[in-house]
């Protein structure tokens, strides 16, 4: 291992560290509610502080998502390799969880997030 | 090195690649976030640019990639695979040219690229930058994987290149 070699691992783990301390604490601090999004449109916005369940029935398959005690987890889907299923709760503002077979992703706002525009209503846009 | 013996270490660094992917299946290291492994069959690839033609090289990567998806996976872990290693490929080559990097950094640069490369599959396959928030620890995993990788590969470097 040479001085550029440790200089380029320090300098990636400085870069990796800034970058999640910024997305830690840029947009609104406080999540609120989780957007689902298939193939980039947006599915549904469901709030954080309600708890149910979210089934998402489409071309691409199937997946279920929980919401309770403030965050959400993927509890089941029906794609081939299940990565989505692995992901932890997510809670916190900018969290996501994707499944990529199915071309979904979920992902946690805070009231000033941008985005999904219909707050509050568990509006199904499709 | 004749022909013949890179046709040979070809063969041998691909079947080597298969059984690093089986033993990593068999020790799956999870902490919520799919992506972050260490990724123990690129050690073929990395020890390959190490004393190979980078065409074999190359070669051994594209066969690694399709015969480990097929066997362990799909066809769109195949494609996630093929666009993170063959960005890793041409970033290792980069860097493996500029002056004052050893294995090491090359590795490092490697898996970086390689998490990044998927990334940004995955961001255009959901369409959305949700993906992204995933960006700092696959950085920080990549690089601390490539570094480990690339402290391998050199060991055994000094063994196969006499």
């Amino acid at each position: 291992m040479k001085k550029k070699d440790v200089f380029l691992l320090m300098l990636l783990l400085a870069a990796a560290a800034a970058a999640a301390i910024f997305l830690r604490f840029s947009g609104e601090q406080e999540a609120r509610r989780i957007v689902v999004t298939v193939d980039g449109a947006v599915f549904g916005t469901y709030s954080l502080f309600e708890e149910r369940t979210v089934d998402v029935e489409n071309a691409f398959g199937h997946n279920r998502i929980v919401i309770e005690n403030g965050s959400a987890y993927m509890e089941a889907a029906d794609c081939p390799d299940k990565y989505c299923m692995t992901y932890k709760p997510v809670s916190r503002t900018n969290e996501s969880i994707i499944c990529l077979p199915h071309r979904l992703a979920v992902r946690v706002e805070g009231a000033g997030s941008t985005g999904g525009k219909q707050t509050e209503i568990d509006g199904i846009a499709q | 090195m004749k022909k013949t013996e890179q046709i040979a270490y070809c063969a041998m660094l691909t079947a080597l690649s298969m059984i690093f992917s089986y033993i990593e299946a068999l020790l799956p290291l999870s902490i919520g976030i799919p992506g972050v492994k260490l990724g123990l069959s690129n050690l073929v690839v990395v020890t390959g640019l190490s004393f190979l033609p980078v065409g074999w090289v190359f070669l051994v990567l594209v066969l690694k990639v399709t015969l480990v998806s097929f066997l362990f996976g799909n066809f769109s872990i195949w494609i996630y695979s093929m666009a993170g290693g063959v960005l890793s490929f041409f970033v290792m080559l980069a860097v493996k040219r500029r002056k004052g990097f050893s294995l090491v950094g090359v590795s490092i640069a490697g898996g970086v690229s390689h998490n990044a490369g998927q990334l940004a599959v995955a961001a255009l396959t959901v369409k959305s930058l949700a993906p992204l928030y995933y960006l700092p620890v696959l950085i920080a995993a990549g690089a601390v994987a490539g570094a480990v990788i690339g402290i391998v590969s050199q060991r055994v470097q000094k063994h196969i290149v006499r």
